[in-house]
């Protein structure tokens, strides 16, 4: 296991790396730059500017210095905002991003969960079918529209919860409900698909034959089993919800992380958008590496390993 | 110990009529035979297939038949609320938006579906490789995974709306590319643990070959995650599709599919609420639809619960 | 999403607006002077020398002070200069700076100050994007585009006489001089402040030092700034708000809602779906802008090359729909290219009324027979047109699709590309479109800042237009002080500029803003920026 887990990170430096690189050469390759604007900057000051930011330089001399930088930790300065980094950006984004990403993950695995037991066990009956309608509904609309329908009935017409921004315990909760709608409605599909699976193995019939309470069954033997394809996706999921927060973010004025995913490409900053995608892809390639872990733990039975090792 | 001969007369010949013959109370069918006959004795997934069949066939002939066409504008008329001469109502530029959305199912099911496709075949084919042959090439195809989720979409959207027209087909490229990367994993995780099956074992020491046990019996086993992570992903597809259209790679404008009626209508949501209700209700409908036929799928392709 | 960009360089050589001030005398002061303005997204940067925008001119008036301001009439008044005598030919200023006035830590505010930070801006290390508002200076220019590294900055015409005189030498006789030293790139910054922390200085409350009417006590990025009435302000009896809070929302559905929930209490721009509803409030103003908003042809393009079809694709345009139904903000329909508010030779008259429309809004009869003039009756024959826009916000989407088709009802086909922001203006700039959208936005307030844009080889020419008659008259317009002489040059090119229409004007934008009616005393600049110097808060 060790052996594997230590594998497992030396290929995730090199994923992270090739994606830096291949970021870094798309990123170059798409029309427009930094201080591309409908009225011209003046040639001298352009050069002036290129100067600055280094962007005189050969492509490959710029990539090689950049990526010397990132070893040292230095994601260098953004080009958009002056005298700014992205190391701040990341120091004072990635954790409202979490924080905001946390409390809607909590919200989907538990309601998610619950959903879909409850409707597993009612299999064809009508709480099965009210319930997954909510789910559909959570994953049909996106969440920037159930953010736009949340503040416009809890803000504005209810005034019940503040419209936007973040600091106070109030301002989090249309956030948190707008970014999880797809996961927890994802949550419940998947529990209930999976113990459904699950009730009709042998080791169900046996532990109700030997005479084991119902609920009993249930919480022991099912629900244990039935997490497990949806641990599977929590990685890919908790990846999401955190890259996926820049709507949410942009609808409710919340400082994250989230912004900078679309903006600094729309902006052509180029420090930004590969600060960005470093910092995304290595949350994303430990995540993916946790749940290979975890799953391991889970469920005995799956060999990551080959039996030569 | 010697076998004791029998005498030759100690068989005789069973002539054909002369015994009541094995009767059969339940045919035997086949694996898909099962399958359909199980679909259709589910009444929630053959109302969704009805559903889906109805907005198909809507949205192919309804806009034959309607009186506006889809980028007509009648500025006399504009965000004007549902009524009998506008069923749903109009938009901002005056256009009938139940004539738009009829149009706009036509590219949305369109993006749906092959969306779907892309998750069952790429998605489910490359996870399922990857979980059963397991070892380095598990490693490797994974990571590839990992690779691609990590580069920012909207970069290479941005350089292929450089190279292409903007047009359906682009849009189709770039759900090809990065659509099938949760599924796979999915399927992967799956099969980690379905492969450790002894039904699995026994198929292999029977010399069954591997394509086979993976298509026979590792993923028919994995439909349930597989029908969820299908019809879950129609709805992202759908969005992602506007999302497109909006930066211009997508369906030209005045086109519009769902995802842009919604994404259009949401701005007007403090004033005129039924321009994002309408579309999104659109959108919801057939996604329940999906969903039941989903379900029924599910239930009529696993192999355990056939009778 | 929507931050505005009207790139504002100067108020420049004539001032006309009446700008938007209530100070109603009925109107008792309330007892909490607080303000809440939203500024569409996080600032680029509030360090004067370096920034661009209007929301960051905006900022920066809070915090810092020139040698002098603008009042609402955009007429210079003095601001740290108490006075000011300007040579005969107009070539060399003398600024006497005011005594009293302190930097927000108490320190004096000196000429050596204004020294430092013009020579900073023109440094090209500090790679300023406006450093070209100080090549009026003698050897501005040639420092700022120095690339030996030789220059001797010394030789740039700023000098600190002593510590409360100024003396500026130009490199021309610039009669507007006075507006340049209002601009925010002109503002003073601290030498030891700023060579502490060169680059992050302006980032941070603690090291952002100004000589404004406020102080900033805070800022979280991207979420809100927070500044205070500054007490070492020489001219704090004027201030009457206690605190000013900026929150940078700069999604416009939040910051209206926001702004209907009583969260904000001035939102410029807000969005069109929601003017009506501010209208019948009484919250809505609208004030004529310094913009145009217009469609460029390529003239190098089969169809389009033809001035007959230009001219009838631009008739074709019904621009009353397009701003009462579509924009809805109160834009004015263009049949010129040059907005109302930029002022003629003869004192009250404007450019634009002098100059008058050069078409029909909305001729259809007309277009039709310029087509069938041009040898494309109804259509026959022109290649289906590709309307080029930017994808950012969904308006130049709907603009383009009400003019595709009113061109379909004259028989000229067209087809939408929108192209994210990016990939639009280098499409342009590449000149591989047929016809595209544009914008302008006044530099300063002389219709010059428009006119020479269509001049051979121009830089921002995106049309390919040459016309050697049209290059004349500029040239005329730009070797002559004389207003009289100015003026009809510039007339005659735009009548030129309307007969060829390589640019199809379609309306002049306008500066809008909702406000709360408490909100008094602000001064609305038509840029778009704001100064808060006066503002405050009615019961």
């Amino acid at each position: 296991m060790k052996r594997y887990i230590f594998t497992r990170i030396l290929l995730g430096i090199l994923v992270v790396f090739i994606i830096a690189t291949v970021t870094f050469f798309l990123m170059r390759a798409i029309p427009g730059g930094p201080f591309s604007a409908e009225k011209k900057v003046p040639e001298a000051i352009k050069k002036n500017l290129e100067a600055k930011y280094k962007l005189d330089q050969p492509v490959w001399r710029q990539y090689l210095d950049y990526m010397s930088n990132v070893i040292r930790g230095d994601f260098g300065p953004s080009f958009k905002y002056k005298g700014r980094t992205v190391n701040d950006f990341i120091l004072e984004g990635f954790p409202i991003s979490a924080v905001l990403g946390c409390i809607s993950i909590f919200i989907s695995i538990g309601i998610g969960i619950i959903i879909g037991i409850v409707s597993a066990l009612n299999q064809n009956k009508w709480l099965d079918y009210v319930t997954m309608f909510f789910a559909i509904l959570g994953v049909s609309i996106p969440s920037f529209i159930i953010a736009s329908i949340l503040m416009y009935v809890f803000a504005f017409k209810l005034r019940w919860l503040p419209p936007a921004m973040w600091g106070k315990p109030s301002q989090a909760i249309l956030p948190a409900i707008s970014l999880s709608g797809f996961s927890t409605a994802f949550f419940a599909r998947m529990m209930r698909s999976s113990m459904l699976e699950v009730l009709q193995q042998d080791y169900i019939r046996t532990a109700r034959a030997k005479g084991l309470p119902e609920y009993l069954v249930i919480c022991r033997h099912a629900v244990k089993n039935g997490l497990i394809p949806v641990i599977t996706y929590l990685g890919p999921l908790i990846a999401g919800i955190l890259t996926g927060s820049f709507v949410v973010e942009n609808i409710f004025a919340i400082p994250g992380l989230g912004k900078y995913y679309v903006s600094s490409i729309t902006n052509r900053d180029y420090t930004t958008i590969l600060g960005v995608t470093i910092f995304y892809s290595v949350l994303l390639v430990s995540m993916n590496i946790l749940v290979d872990i975890a799953y391991a733990i889970v469920d005995p039975r799956i060999k990551l390993v080959d039996k030569k090792e | 110990m010697a076998i004791s001969r029998l005498p030759s007369d100690a068989f005789e010949p069973v002539h054909r009529g002369k015994v009541k013959e094995e009767t059969f109370f339940r045919p035997s069918l086949t694996y898909w035979q099962d399958v359909r006959r199980r679909l259709k004795k589910n009444k929630m997934a053959m109302i969704g297939l009805f559903t889906i069949i109805i907005i198909v066939l809507v949205s192919i002939i309804g806009p034959v038949l309607a009186p506006y066409s889809y980028s007509e504008m009648d500025w006399s008329a504009t965000n004007k609320p549902p009524s009998a001469k506008h069923w749903f109502g109009t938009d901002n530029l005056g256009r009938d938006l139940f004539v738009r959305v009829l149009y706009g199912a036509r590219i949305s099911l369109i993006v749906g579906i092959f969306a779907s496709l892309i998750n069952l075949t790429i998605g489910v084919i490359y996870g399922g490789i990857s979980g059963f042959v397991g070892g380095w090439l598990d490693n490797l195809m994974m990571r590839i995974v990992d690779i691609l989720y990590g580069i920012p979409s909207l970069i290479y959207v941005i350089l292929l709306m450089v190279i292409l027209e903007p047009g359906l087909q682009n849009i189709l490229i770039t759900l090809g590319v990065a659509y099938w990367l949760g599924m796979a994993r999915i399927v992967r995780g799956q099969i980690l643990t379905l492969k450790e099956q002894d039904y699995v074992l026994a198929a292999r020491v029977i010399g069954v070959s591997w394509w086979r046990i993976l298509l026979k019996h590792l993923i028919p086993n994995s439909m349930g995650p597989i029908i969820v992570t299908v019809t879950l992903s129609i709805p992202s597809a759908i969005f992602t599709e506007a999302f497109l259209s909006f930066i211009g790679l997508g369906v030209r404008a005045p086109m519009a599919s769902w995802g842009v009626l919604a994404s259009d209508g949401l701005s007007t949501l403090q004033v005129y609420p039924f321009q994002l209700i309408i579309p999104a209700i659109a959108i919801c409908i057939t996604m329940l639809a999906f969903n039941f036929l989903g379900d029924g799928l599910r239930d009529a392709l696993d192999p355990r619960m056939r009778k | 999403m929507t931050k505005k960009k009207l790139f504002i360089i100067v108020s420049g050589l004539l001032i006309v607006m009446m700008a938007f001030a209530s100070v109603a005398a009925a109107k008792t002061m309330s007892k909490k002077q607080e303000l809440i303005y939203n500024s569409y997204g996080e600032p680029e940067t509030l360090d004067p020398a370096l920034s661009t925008g209007v929301p960051e001119a905006t900022l920066e008036m809070v915090c810092f002070e020139g040698l002098v301001r603008l009042d609402d009439n955009n007429l210079p008044v003095p601001g740290i200069a108490e006075r000011w005598d300007a040579s005969e030919d107009l070539m060399v200023y003398t600024f006497y700076l005011r005594k009293d006035a302190k930097w927000q830590d108490g320190k004096p505010v000196t000429a050596k100050d204004f020294e430092y930070s013009w020579k900073r801006v023109l440094n090209p290390e500090t790679a300023s994007q406006y450093a070209y508002m100080l090549y009026y200076i003698k050897n501005g220019e040639a420092y700022n585009t120095d690339e030996t590294g030789k220059f001797d900055p010394n030789t740039v015409g700023v000098k600190a006489l002593d510590d409360y005189t100024l003396e500026v030498t130009l490199e021309a006789p610039t009669p507007y001089f006075l507006q340049v030293a209002a601009f925010q790139t002109l503002y003073p910054v601290r030498k030891d402040i700023v060579e502490a922390n060169p680059d992050s200085w302006a980032t941070k409350p603690e090291t952002y030092i100004g000589n404004g009417p406020f102080k900033m006590v805070g800022w979280d990025h991207n979420s809100q700034i927070t500044f205070v009435k500054n007490e070492n302000y020489w001219d704090k009896e004027n201030v009457k708000l206690d605190k000013l809070i900026v929150t940078l929302v700069d999604n416009n559905q939040t910051a209206v809602t926001m702004f209907n929930t009583g969260h904000i209490d001035l939102l410029d721009s807000p969005p069109s779906e929601n003017i009506d509803g501010l209208k019948a409030a009484g919250k809505y103003f609208v004030q004529p802008g310094v913009s145009s908003y217009y469609y460029i042809c390529n003239v190098a393009e089969p169809g389009v090359d033809n001035p007959l079809v230009r001219r009838a694709l631009a008739m074709a345009i019904n621009r009353k729909i397009i701003v009462e139904e579509v924009t809805k903000g109160g834009q004015i329909p263009a049949m010129s290219f040059v907005p109302g508010e930029l002022i003629d030779a003869e004192p009250g008259t404007t450019f634009r009324e002098v100059g008058g429309d050069f078409f029909k809004d909305y001729d259809v009869e007309g277009a039709k027979k310029l087509l069938a003039e041009a040898g494309y009756p109804n259509g026959k024959g022109l290649p289906t047109f590709e309307i080029l826009y930017n994808t950012e916000s969904v308006g130049h989407q709907n603009i383009a699709l009400a003019i595709q088709s009113w061109w379909a009802a004259i028989g000229v086909k067209s087809q939408l590309v929108g192209q994210e922001w990016g990939v639009y203006l280098q499409t342009r700039d590449e000149m591989n479109y047929q016809i595209s959208r544009a914008g302008w936005g006044a530099d300063y307030l002389d219709p010059m800042t428009f006119m020479d844009l269509h001049v051979t080889g121009g830089g921002n020419n995106d049309a390919g237009y040459s016309n050697p008659n049209y290059d004349a008259f500029i040239k005329i317009a730009k070797m002559t002080d004389d207003q009289k002489i100015r003026m009809f040059a510039m007339h005659e090119a735009e009548r030129i500029l309307m007969e060829d229409m390589p640019i199809i004007p379609i309306y002049f934008y306008t500066d809008s803003w909702a406000a709360q009616p408490y909100v008094e005393g602000i001064i609305y600049n038509p840029f778009g920026s704001r100064d808060f110097k006066f503002a405050w808060i009615s019961e």
